[in-house]
């Protein structure tokens, strides 16, 4: 318990210097008064005025940040402000990201479970059969997805699965965009499949690996002397204290997956935050950017922050350990 | 229930069944170890038969085989890169072709096998009692409930104190001596004809050894279970086995009932493995001898005797002409040498080779030598294992 506590304070402070390089970074592309001027170029410049004041841009700087975040955690995302002259209207962002966090949300969790179930039993496999013909020809396969950006992976399919033999639907800009998997599985398919690919292939590599070192060990010469069948050896032995670096990288790896959800939403058009976040830029909503680097990070820290909870669960070795450090 | 039916079936594969006679045969078996550098020989034609309820003791240094004869008997050697030819007769029925699923009916239930060290054979992930239980449903039909009580008596049976806790605790919250004691626990858990315990007590504190050997012989009388005691120090087995076979570079150099073989030792490797058993008695420094030189290299072994570089009885013949293994007075006692230890060509072979100042022969101390075999009066220096040149063999601690 103590140490859960330890690491949720350590864990607030990360999230405090991350919300504050964010904020700042961001102030450092725009400049102050630039920011407004570009998000409603054409609006009069009584009502550019009145959005700065609006936002608090005149603000000093670190007050800003405190109003920012004061306004954050309360889901207070600050407006997407559009329109010429007079004219200016404006949405909350929240309700944008409200809209489109699922499905970007969704996209990730396929797409990892979807790796996580071929390269678990891939790797496991590979891993008690190493050598073999199998084993050889995966490990090829692997190399081969490795070298195969996601973007082309997605092109490719979007190509052939998509335009050329109508399987699936190219574009999923559908609005409301079904969240349900029944109702959504031919839109999310290939997006999916082309952020899994590569997954499955750093995956199995490194399940693979750690299992060999593994099966060297003498309790696993142990439970093959006790007369229990080899499957049960692998997936209740060898499996567990083989994994810890596979849910290290698959933690660390939804920073990739995110970055490639915006290259694959854009090419699939799928309604997700990977879209948003790119048309944010574009059009200069700098609040909208703001919000999604946040929100990004500090889903990419806590997730982080479980994966390191799971190891204790995972290894009592490092459980107890920690209870006593 | 649906696990213990597939080890019977797997049993069943067998076509004959378990006949009288000896529990286990092994008629010149060979594991050889196809390698980088050559073939390694690690057994190279291994005799050997053991009764029901009886023990053998394996000796010999590091690297003369015994853990590779232990796995190769039981079939748990890796798959890759080796052979194995020979018989090994397990109450009659071959099993040295069996597959894995033939085996694994066997592998728990008829024979197991406790390892050298206790902190790396145990699952580091998984609950004691789990990895107790786990073996038990696997070949015995019980509930799960009843597989925990007898886990619980288990563990109770091998000296656990508090034993209903440690069943829910981790290898790592234990000591290797009682870590050793649950290995011994999950050995015999589901009654096994055969127990192979593989230097049980080499990775274990002096004082912990002299108990697991002591537990390990009670739990065997109790259940009339034999036994293949592997150590590298004649003083465990001394007591303990009922046969003794001493293994050098993967052969049997001396086979003897233990009274036979410590009265009426033959062979010279033997001679010099019981010289290196520390004696308490003995004041300490000047006593302890190591066997000097290597142990040889079993891809390219020498030429005629093995032991012939380290032996200080070494003569023309060891070095051209490999001695077969030969009856000594008894047919129960065999051994492979020239020149027998307390023969005169023996005494002259030393006399001759410490005069040509030959290392082996000076580092032999008479007055160490065990009643029973010649000694000879004449006082020579003590030489301690200081003076040895590199590449000697100090024995781990023993009882
Ligand atoms: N898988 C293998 N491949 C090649 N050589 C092997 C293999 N396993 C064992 N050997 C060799 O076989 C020989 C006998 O090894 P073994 O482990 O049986 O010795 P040991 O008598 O048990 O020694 P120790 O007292 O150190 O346990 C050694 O020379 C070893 O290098
Ligand atoms: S005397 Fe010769 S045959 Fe006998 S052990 Fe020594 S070297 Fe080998
Ligand atoms: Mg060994």
């Amino acid at each position: 318990m103590r140490m859960i506590f330890t690491k949720l304070v350590r864990l607030v402070v990360v999230l405090f210097v991350v919300t504050f390089l964010s904020f700042w970074f961001i102030k450092l592309i725009g400049g102050n008064n630039d920011l407004v001027a570009k998000m409603i170029p054409f609006a009069s410049i009584e009502e550019k005025e009145r959005v700065r004041e609006e936002i608090g841009l005149n603000k000093p700087f670190f007050v800003q940040y405190r109003n920012w975040i004061g306004n954050f955690v309360t889901g207070d995302l600050g407006q997407i402000y559009t329109g010429s002259g007079a004219n200016v209207a404006s949405v909350p962002v929240s309700e944008t990201i409200v809209k489109r966090l699922p499905v970007s949300l969704e996209l990730m969790l396929y797409a990892q479970l979807l790796a996580l179930a071929i390269a678990i039993p891939l790797g496991v496999f590979t891993a008690y059969r190493a050598g073999s013909k199998f084993d050889r020809g995966s490990n090829m396969a692997a190399f081969g997805l490795l070298a195969l950006p996601q973007f082309v992976v997605a092109l490719l399919l979007a190509t052939y699965v998509g335009a050329k033999w109508q399987l699936l639907p190219t574009q999923a800009n559908v609005d409301p965009f079904p969240l349900s998997p029944a109702d959504n599985w031919q839109y999310m398919l290939m997006p999916i499949i082309s952020l899994a690919l590569a997954q499955i292939a750093i995956y199995t590599r490194l399940l693979r690996s750690d299992m060999i070192a593994t099966l060297q060990e003498d309790f696993i010469t142990t439970a093959k002397a006790k007369g229990i069948p080899a499957k049960r050896v692998l997936f209740r032995h060898a499996l567990r204290p083989s994994s810890l670096t596979l849910l290290t990288v698959a933690g660390l790896n939804v920073g990739a997956l995110i970055g490639g959800a915006v290259v694959i939403e854009r090419i699939f058009q799928v309604p997700g935050i990977g879209g948003l976040l790119a048309a944010s830029i574009l059009s200069q909503q700098y609040l909208l950017t703001q919000s999604l680097v946040v929100l990004i990070a500090i889903f990419y820290i806590l997730l982080n922050f479980f994966v390191d909870i799971l190891y204790s669960v995972l290894d009592p070795r490092i459980r107890h350990a920690r209870a006593v450090a | 229930m649906r696990k213990s039916k597939k080890s019977a079936d797997a049993a069943a594969r067998f076509e004959t069944e378990p006949a009288e006679g000896p529990l286990l045969q092994v008629v010149d078996l060979h594991t050889h170890f196809h390698t980088g550098r050559g073939v390694a020989r690690a057994v190279d034609g291994v005799t050997l038969s053991l009764e029901r309820g009886q023990t053998l003791g394996v000796v010999g240094e590091s690297g003369s085989g015994k853990t590779v004869l232990a796995r190769s008997i039981m079939g748990l050697l890796p798959k890759s890169n080796v052979e194995r030819t020979g018989s090994i007769l397990f109450e009659g029925r071959e099993i040295i072709d069996a597959s894995n699923d033939e085996l694994r009916a066997l592998w728990g239930s008829q024979m197991s096998m406790v390892f050298q060290d206790p902190m790396t054979s145990l699952n580091p992930v998984m609950k004691i009692g789990n990895q107790i239980t786990e073996m038990i449903l696997q070949h015995l039909d019980v509930s799960k409930k009843y597989a925990g009580e007898l886990a619980l008596a288990q563990l109770k049976a091998v000296g656990i104190p508090e034993a209903e806790r440690r069943l829910k605790e981790y290898p790592h919250q234990m000591s290797g001596g009682m870590r050793q004691r649950i290995m011994i626990a999950i050995a015999i858990a589901c009654g096994p004809k055969l127990l192979f315990a593989d230097e049980p007590t080499t990775a274990l504190d002096v004082t912990v050894q002299a108990q697991i050997l002591d537990l390990l012989e009670e739990q065997q009388r109790e259940r009339f279970m034999a036994m293949i005691l592997v150590t590298h120090d004649l003083g465990v087995v001394a007591g303990r086995a009922d046969e003794i076979v001493v293994m050098y570079a993967g052969r049997i150099v001396e086979k003897a009932p233990t009274g036979l073989l410590f009265s009426d030792m033959r062979h010279p490797y033997t001679e010099a493995l019981l010289r290196s058993i520390p004696k308490l008695s003995a004041p300490s420094h000047s006593l302890l001898q190591a066997i000097g030189g290597r142990p040889p290299d079993i891809v390219n072994p020498p030429t005629g005797c093995k032991f012939s570089p380290r032996c200080p009885y070494v003569h023309e013949k060891c070095t051209q002409e490999e001695p077969p293994l030969v009856d000594a007075t008894s047919p129960d006692h065999q051994f492979r040498c020239w020149t027998p230890v307390g023969t005169p060509e023996n005494r002259a072979a030393l006399e001759a080779n410490r005069a040509a100042g030959l290392e082996s022969a000076l580092a032999v101390v008479e007055d160490v030598l065990p009643a029973g075999v010649s000694t000879a009066t004449e006082t020579l220096p003590q030489v301690t294992t200081s003076h040895l040149r590199g590449g000697t063999i100090n024995p781990k601690g023993s009882v």
